[in-house]
């Protein structure tokens, strides 16, 4: 599929003014380059270098590929818990605060480092849950994650997660797409350019949203999170809705049946392959690919994602409220989208920013409504697909972009010992993962006895970002794409796999 | 997603049947013209001879759909359709415009 000089068939001599404006700005656009002004081998190497991916387009973008190595994993469901929860009400029980409450932490362990919004001089929060051990593995965690808890011999629980940056849209950033600046693939675009995906009639990589009480919807990070960035635009996420229709403008117009629609893609796609054959342009291809997947999509995406066709006792045990918006629901839907053949899944629930200014963003009810969100549906998602065996061979992780501070923030002016919530914390979090690969019933790193720093077995967040690529086959070194000069990857310049959390 | 949307958004589906009126009523009175008139309104160019042979085959595809299904043809319509011109005929120049909203082409700006 050379770009070759052919004669300038079709377009109008007759000279208009409006016309030859036309040819002008037609001068100037990437396309009629390709077309119409080179010819050769030389061209070819010039077109090449301007656009690495020209001879791609023959390819099928989403054609299965195969890992680096053999995976311990085929898919991965990322409950992406937006916002920061709070590991030293859930995760990391830490005595010595509850002893030191209301006391500013030693200048030693802050050292004059910069924090969101509190003073490192603030009181130190003591956490008022109460943390029992759980499965045999005798797993620490708070009372108010009971069904999470309960999975514990499943779980492995990592204390020492670390990432650099303290505010919301950077952070998710980071943690989604490996760096602060929005341009960047996310790690759900990685992996389908890495290993195509097997789903028919569904996007690789989707998203589902749902947020908390008390928290208005739409992450920070915003869509970049899950953009395609400088991959070709197949590798995007797709976001799911959770009510109503699963996409928007998944229904046919009025009056156009669905074989019509079928000839209708046919004929767009038939001149589409011709334009692709005369300029060689492989977003063409993506456009083709995109209008297949559409047409596909519509004859299977209602029957996958309503939930409602569920037994009722499924839909008990994750608590599904059909027809709303919800975290159980999406956990139910990820479930037939993994069965569908999708593999790469991000949950996200915006509902953990608990920095205490009200009653539903403080750790005393707030959080309470927020773990009630999504305890049971995260757990119910576990045994769930444990019981069909997909467990196996599907990662599950669960965790937000930071944590938050041992110090407490807002005061309780009603009673001034107590504290209502904690801010951004980044140098020590907790993330659970499950599932693919991962070795249950363990916990991973440790924490000072203010749950400040890490102390042992510190995990960057490319680190996990690194652990995760390794399951599925794919050495994160070696999972490049060439812009702009340079090799680019998921992980950067860093990033380690952490093998102890390895089965 | 974007093709979703342009396939059957209303907005989108509004803009091509008026686009078939557009055509029915500009374009003098035979398809080769019509299709000719109806791709350099969207695509600010004369198709190619490729291009036009596969115009004529979609007009013919779509004009066959509507021919075996009546009922759809009438609902395509909106309420000022052109005298003279059978629903069937109507609403296969429907199709042909959805088809040419449609294209990569039309689509991408540069």
């Amino acid at each position: 599929m050379f770009p070759v000089v052919k004669e300038v068939g079709g377009y109008d001599l007759t000279v208009k003014i409006e016309d030859s404006k036309i040819e002008l700005l037609k001068r100037v656009t990437r396309r009629y380059f390709f077309q119409e002004c080179w010819s050769g081998a030389g061209a070819v190497a010039l077109a090449s270098l301007l656009n690495e991916n020209l001879f791609s387009q023959a390819v099928d973008p989403m054609a299965p590929k195969k890992p680096h190595f053999a995976p311990k994993t085929k898919r991965i469901v990322y409950l992406n818990m937006s916002g920061g929860p709070s590991q030293l009400d859930l995760f990391d029980y830490k005595p010595k605060l509850i002893e030191l409450h209301g006391k500013p932490l030693p200048k030693s362990v802050t050292g004059g480092q910069k924090l969101a919004f509190i003073k490192p001089g603030a009181p130190l929060r003591g956490t008022e849950r109460k943390f029992r051990r759980h499965g045999q593995c005798g797993m620490e965690v708070s009372e108010i994650l009971p069904n999470i808890a309960s999975c514990a011999d499943d779980i492995a629980l990592i204390r020492a997660v670390t990432t650099e940056h303290f505010n919301h849209a950077p952070a998710q950033l980071f943690l989604d797409t490996g760096s602060i600046r929005a341009g960047r693939p996310s790690m759900g675009s990685w992996v389908t350019y890495g290993l195509g995906s097997e789903a028919q009639g569904l996007p690789g990589f989707v998203v589902l949203h749902s947020h908390s009480r008390g928290d208005v919807p739409g992450i920070l990070g915003g869509p970049s999170c899950w953009s395609s960035g400088f991959l070709p635009t197949s590798y995007q996420g797709i976001a799911l809705r959770s009510s109503g229709e699963p996409v928007l403008f998944l229904t046919n117009p009025p009056g156009i049946q669905p074989d019509a629609q079928r000839q209708t893609v046919a004929a767009i796609n038939r001149l589409n392959e011709h334009k692709l054959e005369f300029t060689g342009d492989p977003e063409i291809s993506t456009r083709i690919a995109a209008f297949e997947t559409a047409y596909r999509m519509q004859m299977v995406a209602p029957e996958v994602c309503d939930i409602s066709r569920e037994p009722k006792h499924i839909l008990e045990m994750y608590g599904c409220k059909p027809g709303q918006m919800s975290y159980a629901n999406n956990c139910l839907l990820t479930r037939r989208l993994l069965e569908a053949g999708v593999r790469f899944i991000t949950v996200y629930h915006k509902a953990w920013d608990h920095h205490g200014l009200t009653a539903d963003s403080d750790l005393v009810t707030g959080i309470e409504q927020s773990c009630k969100d999504v305890d049971q549906a995260s757990a119910a998602l576990l045994k769930d697909l444990k019981q069909r065996g997909l467990l196996e061979d599907t990662l599950v992780i669960w965790g937000g972009e930071f944590g938050r501070t041992p110090m407490g923030q807002s005061q309780n002016l009603h009673n001034p010992t107590q504290l209502m919530g904690r801010d951004h914390h980044i140098n020590a979090f907790s993330i659970w993962m499950a599932g693919g690969g991962i070795k249950g019933g363990q916990t991973y790193g440790e924490t000072d006895d203010f749950g400040y720093h890490v102390v042992r077995d510190k995990v960057h967040v490319h680190d996990l970002q690194a652990t995760i690529l390794h399951l599925l086959g794919l050495d994160h070194t070696k999972l490049t794409f060439r812009h702009q000069g340079r090799e680019f990857r998921l992980t950067d310049v860093e990033g380690e796999v952490v093998h102890p959390l390895l089965a | 997603m974007q093709a979703l949307a342009t396939l059957n958004d209303e907005v989108y589906f509004e803009a091509a049947q008026h686009l078939a009126l557009r055509v029915l009523r500009e374009a003098p009175d035979n398809d080769e013209e019509r299709l000719h008139h109806a791709f350099r309104l969207c695509l600010s160019r004369s198709p190619d001879q490729v291009e036009a042979e596969l115009l004529r085959k979609t007009l013919e595809e779509q004009l066959q759909i509507y021919e075996a299904d009546h009922e759809s043809a009438k609902t395509l319509l909106l309420s000022s359709s052109p005298a003279g011109l059978a629903p069937e005929q109507y609403a296969a120049w429907v199709g042909v415009a959805r088809v040419l909203l449609n294209l990569d082409e039309t689509i991408t700006r540069e």
